[in-house]
């Protein structure tokens, strides 16, 4: 590949850009030799693989957050809880339980994000407790039973 | 009925298509249309075989073709609703992330400490090169030379330009 090539690939890098963003350098790479598009494709592949972060741990909090995240959404999707446009909690916070004398429930989920993670429970329509603090990891527990 | 290529021309062509779709598999990472596109290349080869010039670089148009394809999918792939990022950080996302470490390690192997070390505070860590020369004790001019000959080290050029 020719240096002058090489200077426009390291320009676009040096920028944190990906060259095939770049009309001009598209259209040199399509006329580059069969072994120059061979290593740049190497290159970028390599420098692709190296940008991104660290993986999580296959069972760490990051998929127990998804999870959690998930099933609490649907736990409340399906009791009902919350207004259109207004979040899940909002409902729980201002509004009387949704099935008062029906169902009584517990939600409590964590979020996690830059070594902080907040600990909600929702108990019977309502939002029982928030608070920040370090967990380990992501949980969901709920109850629930009917009225007698 | 295509036009014929010069002899052998098919079993030519065949013979370029693992090159073709390592090419592919590089640029795309790992995306369900390599296997199409490879395939894209082996059928317009074919069917320009009858103007293929004895005297060209047949891995040469092959790869150039796969070059077209792959952009054209790629631009198609962002351009697509739903569309949220482009690769490869999308393509990323669906390697694991042991292919991913693996990826990785083999392509830094060609690399000396120094060099791994620049390229990997640039590009993983997101340090300027000026953070960098800094942190190491290096004019930044010789942190970018050696980010820049890292760079051509991962794909395989191992000269000066």
């Amino acid at each position: 590949m020719s240096g002058a090539l090489w200077d426009r690939l390291h320009e676009a890098w040096d920028r944190r850009a990906d060259p095939l963003d770049d009309p001009a350098l598209r259209a040199a790479l399509e006329g580059a030799d069969p072994a120059d598009l061979e290593a740049f494709a190497r290159a970028r592949a390599a420098l692709g693989a190296a940008a991104r972060p660290p993986a999580a741990p296959a069972h760490g909090p990051r998929r127990g957050l998804l999870f959690a995240t998930a099933a609490a959404a649907a736990l409340l999707i399906a009791l009902g809880i919350g207004e259109k446009g207004s979040g899940p909690f909002s409902a729980a916070e201002k509004g009387p339980d949704p099935f008062p004398q029906v169902l009584r429930y517990r939600i409590e989920y964590s979020t996690k994000g830059l070594g902080r993670s907040e600990t909600t429970v929702i108990e019977n329509g309502r939002v029982f407790r928030s608070r920040t603090h370090a967990v380990a990891d992501a949980r969901i527990e709920w109850s629930e039973r009917r009225s007698e | 009925m295509e036009p014929r290529g010069p002899e052998g021309f098919p079993e030519r062509v065949a013979g370029q298509l693992p090159r073709v779709r390592a090419f592919l598999a590089k640029l795309l990472g790992p995306d369900d249309a390599v296997e199409d596109l490879t395939q894209e290349v082996w059928v317009r080869a074919i069917r320009s075989q009858g103007s293929f010039r004895e005297n060209g670089s047949l891995p040469g148009w092959l790869l150039r073709t796969a070059f077209r394809l792959a952009l054209d999918h790629r631009d198609r792939r962002a351009r697509a609703p739903g569309a949220l990022e482009t690769e490869p950080a999308a393509a990323g996302a669906r390697a694991s992330a042991a292919e991913v470490r693996e990826e990785l390690a083999r392509a830094l192997e060609p690399l000396s400490s120094v060099e791994r070390d620049v390229l990997l505070r640039f590009h993983q860590r997101g340090e300027s090169i000026r953070e960098i020369a800094r942190a190491l004790g290096l004019p930044e001019g010789t942190v970018k030379s050696y980010l820049h000959r890292a760079r051509r080290r991962l794909g395989g050029v191992q000269e000066e330009p």
